[in-house]
């Protein structure tokens, strides 16, 4: 098993190094390709910014969807399951819309980073409160909170698409696509990265508590688990990262889902491991994703990184699913 | 000898928005160390809720529980009827779940392991693994979990429905090894002639009542059992339970 | 199956990576002189203009939506996003963009006014925005005398004449998008003797009735590319008004006219015969 992680680990390094060290250059005729290209002085920020910001959007959705699928028991549970990526994008197109019809500037009411997180937040917040006045905060009240409330806010989303004079569509679907910001706002990236790694330890610390969480609620209980508290503190978790990274680069798809998983075929279900190995499957993912599409020009320049981890995270979660299937368990993963 | 875990006067309800249903009403019961109590009773005479409310993930509605056990996982553990796994551990994971790494934990989950028999099944996925080994895993993690059998409770919740009588008469075997070391065993069952065999005390529920605490070949008399069960007959059609609409 | 292809992709992937380095990690790209004018065009509009008056050379670089210039040239960004390090590698001396409605991206402010790079922002919506455009491209064109007649033919656009026929032009089929009032399709439409029948701003979602009861008396189709024009005169006679009725339909193919560029005006010109031939035979049909 520790070799297993120092693997995980050796790969995170490897790619960080990739993405350093790989740009485009002109040939002779002026044509641009990818490949090799030492960084220099000058795109060294560049790429280094996009290392950072790529690893800590892997590392929050990761986290993210570890801390999701322990609170709803459920392995479907994505980062946006509890509609936090609905409430993100009705909060931009609340700021586009409120900008384009007052004429206030969007950097003055925060910007599409502020609106995302008013969205998200208050769609936490709204599922929080649905939930309770369903069935109390179980797993499934929670995620049928989530889903309705995405759906919601999505069409909310499309109706201020449609109120607002000469359309956000380009800006909002621009939005949606997720992008790895290559000049990002210094303090967010740093507060981001505080962020995440406070939570990989608080997670690693409640270890314990997660592994006991899989266990039936009166199992877990007697073993000394306080529900209560330790699914808000789930909720708190989980929610705050994925409105953190969604705010930071837009609703990246696939990679809370596939992180987790793929930590867990590759080093069991133990949380005390695969906490800090489902941080790195993240990291891992959003890296590879942002170093693939560096290279994937199709004519239209770079693909969006969401495009890319959502082409190559579906198939390869079906596969996932299929082996799952074999093993005859939904869990089975 | 001393009781472990004392139950006085406790009464159990459910409500929901229109209906109260009444579980338990005025029990009272004490659990002594050293001892194996098998609490008997029809589908739905509050078996399952007196072991929650004594594995402490249940407070009574009113009454008191009073146990030297009951605040503490090293103390007493739980083991549901049906439990479910969330995540596919190994059996010696799924056993050491929230032990540590120190030997005296490990050596703990060794000897649990012995116990169920699972020893040798220790790196096969739960998932895989038959009902039966299932619920011997679960049982397995109930004693790991617990520091020491002296003055600790160990509550199983039908924990024979689906084992073999080979695993059965090796779960008892371990049952009275715990009780012997000085904890408490109560157990759930349905079944009074396996209860006969395995416990030294018996309670006989009836539509959430105690009609009958005592040694067990005293309470599991024909007498008695025909009371327990007889009501299930007469009242087949109807639910066991009281409703009561809301004030 | 899938894992197989799956590896494949990333074998190929891989080599892909590795071939790319065979070709091109031999030398240090040449950086170009800086005294010279390099535009880097965001906007395909904006590249149109640019040819127009007579840049194309001056066109270093563009978004993926620039149709006018050589495809050859690399994507270094769009109206909202960028690659700060192919732009590097380009080394512009101008970007020209037309900024998202929430304004231009600030990391692109930053980084622009970090290398030195002058931003030139507009939002074409209207002919004058058009105008603006060319005014502050002027000093990057070579051929002054092409910028001034280009600044004259906008000038010499007809005002709107409220006794025109009123048409309704459509630029999408599925779904239904018209040509708003506030809208540089507007503001050429005096060319061909014609006005909009809509005055909503912008580009506006529609459905056939709202479309009808304008009563238009034409229906005017606009398609980027041949294969859209027979979706479009679909759309259009499926209008239940008098216009669709009597056959008061003209559909074009004409990309300039889907972009606010110097081009439109003469790519509108252009129209005038087909609308006239259109109007003239229904007249004639019509008691």
């Amino acid at each position: 098993m520790k070799w297993r992680f120092a693997l995980l680990v050796a790969l995170v390094l490897l790619l960080a190094l990739a993405r350093l060290s790989v740009g485009p250059h002109l040939d002779g005729a002026g044509a641009m390709h990818f490949g090799v290209a030492m960084p220099t002085a000058e795109t060294l920020p560049f790429r280094a910014n996009a290392v950072a910001g790529a690893a800590v959007v892997g590392l929050l959705l990761g986290l993210a969807g570890l801390a999701l699928q322990a609170l709803l028991r459920n392995p479907l549970a994505s980062p946006y399951t509890l509609g936090v990526s609905s409430g993100a994008s009705f909060g931009v197109a609340c700021v586009l819309a409120i900008a384009a019809t007052t004429g206030i500037s969007t950097q003055a009411l925060g910007g599409e980073f502020g609106g995302a997180v008013f969205g998200a937040a208050l769609s936490l917040v709204l599922v929080w409160m649905l939930a309770k006045r369903a069935t109390g905060r179980d797993g499934v009240a929670l995620a049928l909170a989530g889903i309705v409330l995405g759906g919601v806010m999505s069409s909310g989303a499309m109706l201020l698409e449609q109120i607002v004079p000469r359309g956000l569509r380009g800006d909002l679907l621009a939005w949606m696509a997720g992008r790895i910001p290559e000049l990002p706002d210094p303090s967010a990236l740093v507060a981001l990265w505080i962020l995440g790694v406070l939570a990989l330890i608080v997670l690693w610390k409640a270890a314990h508590l997660l592994d006991l969480l899989m266990l039936d609620d009166d199992e877990a209980a007697a073993a000394g688990v306080r529900l209560a508290s330790t699914r808000a503190g789930l909720f708190i978790i989980g929610g705050l990262l994925a409105a953190a990274a969604v705010s930071f680069a837009g609703p990246i798809g696939f990679v809370g889902l596939v992180a987790p998983h793929t930590a867990r075929l590759f080093i069991g279900h133990r949380h005390r491991l695969l906490v800090p190995s489902t941080a790195l499957c993240g990291v891992i993912v959003v890296l590879s994703a942002d170093l693939l599409r560096q290279g994937l020009d199709v004519g239209t320049g770079r693909l969006p990184v969401g495009v890319i981890t959502a082409l190559a995270g579906g198939p390869f979660f079906l596969w996932l699913l299929s082996r799952s299937r074999r093993g005859g368990s939904e869990w089975n993963l | 000898m001393e009781p472990l875990i004392t139950f006085s006067r406790v009464c159990m309800h459910f409500s929901t928005r229109s209906v109260i249903t009444n579980a338990l009403a005025d029990i009272d019961a004490s659990f002594a160390r050293g001892s194996t109590t098998a609490i008997v009773g029809a589908n739905a005479s509050g078996k399952s809720t007196m072991l929650r409310i004594a594995a402490g993930v249940l407070a009574p509605s009113t009454g008191r529980v009073e146990s030297s056990a009951v605040h503490s996982a090293l103390k007493r553990a739980f083991v549901p009827q049906r439990g479910s796994c969330a995540a596919d551990f190994s059996v010696e994971e799924l056993v050491s779940l929230g032990t540590s790494t120190r030997c005296a934990e490990q050596a703990r989950v060794e000897c649990a392991l012995d116990a169920v028999g699972l020893a040798s099944r220790r790196a096969v996925r739960y998932h895989s693994l038959s009902g039966g080994e299932q619920q011997r895993v679960r049982v397995a993690r109930a004693i790991a979990q617990i520091a020491s059998p002296n003055g600790s409770v160990l509550l199983l919740d039908e924990p024979f429905s689906s084992l073999d009588p080979a695993e059965v008469a090796r779960l008892v075997r371990a049952l009275r090894v715990f009780a012997q070391e000085g904890g408490s065993v109560i157990l759930s069952l349905h079944d009074a002639g396996l209860a006969r065999e395995v416990a030294h005390d018996a309670i006989a529920l009836r539509m959430g009542r105690v009609i009958a605490h005592g040694r067990a070949h005293e309470v599991l008399s024909p007498a008695i059992l025909s009371e327990v069960y007889a009501h299930e007959m007469l009242e087949a059609s109807t639910t066991a339970r009281w409703l009561r609409p809301t004030l | 199956m899938l894992l197989r292809s799956f590896s494949f992709a990333s074998a190929c992937a891989v080599f892909g990576v590795l071939a790319a380095c065979d070709r091109g990690g031999t030398a240090d790209p040449e950086r170009p002189s800086t005294t010279a004018i390099r535009i880097a065009s965001f906007s395909p509009a904006m590249s149109a203009t640019l040819v127009d008056l007579g840049c194309e050379s001056n066109i270093v670089a563009r978004s993926p939506w620039c149709t006018d210039v050589a495809k050859s040239l690399p994507v270094v960004g769009d109206f909202r996003d960028f690659d700060a390090e192919r732009i590097l590698l380009v080394s512009p001396s101008h970007i020209v963009l037309q900024p998202p409605l929430s304004g231009i991206n600030p990391a692109l402010e930053s980084f622009a006014k970090a290398q030195g790079i002058a931003l030139v922002a507009v939002q074409l919506d209207r002919m004058r925005d058009v105008r603006q455009f060319v005014s502050s491209v002027a000093p990057l064109a070579s051929d002054a005398a092409r910028v001034r007649a280009r600044l004259d033919a906008i000038d010499a656009i007809p005002l709107v004449d409220v006794h025109a026929p009123r048409v309704v032009v459509l630029v999408s089929a599925e779904p239904m998008l018209a040509a708003g009032g506030a809208n540089y399709l507007t503001d050429l439409l005096p060319i061909v003797h014609l006005r909009n029948a809509l005055d909503a701003e912008g580009w506006i979602e529609c459905s056939h009735e709202a479309l009808a009861a304008r009563d238009p008396d034409l229906l005017l189709g606009i398609a980027e590319r041949e294969e859209s024009v027979a979706g479009l005169r679909r759309a259009l006679e499926s209008i239940p008004c008098r216009a669709s009725r009597s056959g008061r339909i003209v559909v074009v193919v004409s990309p300039e006219l889907l972009r606010p560029s110097t081009r439109s005006i003469d790519a509108m010109r252009a129209l005038q015969s087909a609308i006239d031939a259109v109007l003239r035979t229904t007249s004639e049909q019509a008691p």
